[in-house]
């Protein structure tokens, strides 16, 4: 079928109540996810993803990109209130929009954001509909040598743009990649490292180690630091409307940010960070009122927050084109797929239209779905910020414990929680970054797999990895970026998306 | 943003800290390479379950040396926080508390656990508060928690010994 028939049918899939109440319910545990502060949309994702294995895998997905996208959007609450970003996508907006909260125009900057975040949005939903069929043809033709080659190099370069330095984002992915192959492997089914202890059969559970790795050692943080919000400004629904200047000037910084965060959502990397920092660049170069940046300028909200949501729409594509996550959220994803049986990959579309079309209709919807929430709404997530944080902790505790216990019934996921919490508190505080160890713990096995089939293929020919011109340019990129990796040292993008 | 005190916090030399990880991703790598010579490693067209931690421990070893030369080479100057004092006690103590509330799940079922867990790390984070107003809340937060995913969504979290 093609792209319009497509997105009838999902249109069709996504307006039955149920994957509509999924989309609702994502869009609505991501904004608060993004609102809270210290609980970043991986964490809270990886908190909400158990509740998911109990829907079909299509409603399913719907919720978990609504979260995706629900808590880009949030991030952006705090962010522009408080001075405080509820996820690293929205640092850069601090700087303009809590200046403009203190001019007296939050309530226009959260318009400018939600309208920012719904071109952005349903742009991208668009690029994934004309898109992903191309890729998932060109990806048909791609065999276990050119599969190693991107995943290998998509780990990689995904460590190196991480930010911090080169040990910083490459030894985290090597503990993922070792992590992860401990358990049953998938070639021959053999048990490795698990030491006798069969709850170690399936592998480290990704859920425990991301709640692990980001709730658990964020709670850490907060509760050596009993760091307090300060309480938010009042922001009535009369202050909600942005003037005619404002829109005038957001009108550019919106269609730029949407094409640097389309292009850089598509990339390995921490897409929603990257791009709104990209995006942030690109308005201090070109903005008519660049000088203004920094002081209140409502391009330097309107350009990030439209580029982070376009960018964590198109973080689709390569795991729904290719099978291939280029993010810690979308490696989530994958492996929630992967638990109803199902590989993304270039034949999901052909294999599984009901979800693939049913996702994309259900964006269009969830991004209409988070304006209506998050303009009227907004008193609504401003008073959460009040919430004390003795009621606010435990609750976050006692849901790590849950996500963590239900993906497997198993006990050794919750006693991994403070083991994994300590060592990411240690290396976060270091300077390390963690998103690639996500990378590392879900690529792993299918890195291993490729290697061994092209192997076997070629009858042990180790040409058989530079042997295509795709192999070839992906091992060329990596060269380059990790090349570039001991000459410059990045700026300091930390991201966990 | 935060509170008007700052909390209490250490400065380590960052060096230091680079210098540890390093040395104990080398001893990861050492012990998981030499681990791994329990699994056949096969032929190049008939590759057993070693080939793969083979490389992956090599990688470890490789990133482990990198952090060592960038611990190495960074100034002394750099520091990087942990906590101390009050700060690094509240931690242990949510780390003791974490452990007592896992061991305690099995003989007290979840939602008793849940409580008494709630209570304790309340009065941790805020140690102010009257016990009573403690009490409500953990309960509210337990018992509600219990019903959404355990009545409602059918999460079977561990039971007690007293069914629940």
């Amino acid at each position: 079928m093609d792209a319009f028939d497509g997105l009838l049918h999902g249109f069709a899939i996504a307006l039955t109540a149920q994957n509509l109440v999924a989309a609702f319910l994502g869009a609505l545990a991501g904004t608060l996810v993004g609102v809270l502060p210290g609980l970043g949309p991986l964490g809270g994702i990886a908190l909400i993803l158990p509740i998911t294995y109990s829907f079909d895998p299509t409603t399913g997905l719907i919720a978990m990109a609504g979260i995706f996208y629900g808590a880009m959007y949030g991030g952006s609450t705090t962010a522009i209130l408080i001075n405080v970003p509820g996820e690293a996508a929205s640092a850069i907006t601090c700087l303009d929009g809590y200046q403009l909260t203190r001019r007296g125009r939050a309530g226009a900057a959260l318009t400018i954001v939600a309208a920012g975040s719904f071109v952005g949005g349903t742009v991208a939903v668009l690029g994934i509909m004309w898109l992903s069929p191309a890729v998932s043809r060109a990806a048909l033709l791609f065999g276990p040598p050119e599969y190693f080659a991107m995943l290998l190099g998509g780990l990689l370069i995904f460590s190196r743009v991480s930010g911090g330095t080169l040990a910083a984002g490459l030894f985290p992915m090597a503990v993922g990649l070792l992590l992860a192959t401990v358990g049953q492997e998938a070639v021959t089914g053999e048990q490795r490292f698990i030491f006798g202890i069969n709850e170690l059969s399936p592998g480290f559970t990704l859920v425990a180690v991301v709640i692990g790795l980001f709730a658990v050692a964020e709670m850490m943080h907060l509760v050596a630091t009993r760091e307090q919000q300060v309480a938010p400004v009042s922001v009535r629904l009369a202050d909600m409307m942005p003037t005619r200047e404002e829109w005038r000037r957001s009108v550019a910084p919106m269609l730029r940010g949407t094409l640097v965060g389309f292009v850089m959502g598509a990339l390995p990397g921490p897409p929603s960070a990257m791009s709104s920092f990209a995006s942030y660049r690109l308005e201090q170069a070109v903005a008519r009122h660049r000088r203004e940046l920094g002081t209140g300028a409502i391009e330097g909200v309107a350009g990030p927050e439209t580029a982070n949501n376009a960018a964590a729409t198109a973080t689709l594509i390569p795991l729904l084109a290719m099978g291939i996550p280029f993010g810690a959220i979308t490696a989530l994803m994958l492996s929630s797929l992967m638990i109803h049986g199902i590989t993304p990959g270039p034949l999901l579309m052909r294999n599984y239209p009901d979800l693939f079309w049913g996702l994309v209709a259900s964006m269009y919807i969830g991004n209409v779905m988070l304006v209506i929430l998050n303009v009227p709404l907004v008193g609504v997530w401003v008073s959460l910020l009040r919430v004390p944080q003795y009621i606010f902790l435990p609750m976050i505790v006692l849901l790590t414990v849950i996500g963590a216990y239900s993906v497997n019934n198993s006990m050794l996921d919750v006693w991994l929680l403070p083991l994994i919490g300590c060592v990411g508190y240690v290396l976060n505080k270091l300077g390390f970054r963690l998103a690639p160890m996500v990378i590392g713990l879900v690529l792993g096995p299918l890195v291993e797999k490729h290697l061994r089939e092209a192997l076997i293929l070629s009858g042990g020919d180790l040409g058989t990895f530079w042997s295509s011109p795709v192999a070839v340019a992906t091992w060329a990129v990596v060269a380059v970026v990790l090349c570039l990796g001991f000459l410059l040292r990045p700026r300091e993008v930390a991201a966990d998306d | 943003m935060s509170d008007t005190s700052q909390p209490p916090v250490a400065l380590h030399r960052r060096r230091t800290g680079f210098l540890v990880t390093g040395a104990a991703g080398l001893l990861l790598s050492a012990v998981y390479l030499f681990l791994s010579r329990d699994y056949p490693f096969g032929t190049l067209d008939q590759p057993g379950a070693r080939v793969w931690p083979t490389a992956v421990g090599i990688i470890t070893a490789l990133s482990s040396l990198l952090v060592l030369l960038e611990g190495w080479r960074m100034p002394a100057g750099e520091v990087f926080e942990l906590p101390s004092g009050p700060g690094a006690r509240r931690v242990v103590l949510m780390i003791v508390l974490l452990v007592a509330y896992f061991a305690g799940m099995a003989p007290l079922g979840n939602l008793l656990a849940s409580a008494v867990f709630c209570l304790l790390f309340m009065r941790l984070v805020s140690p102010l508060l009257p016990w009573p107003r403690l009490a409500i809340a953990s309960v509210g937060i337990a018992a509600g928690l219990h019903l959404l995913f355990v009545v409602v969504l059918k999460i079977p979290m561990p039971r007690g010994l007293l069914g629940f």
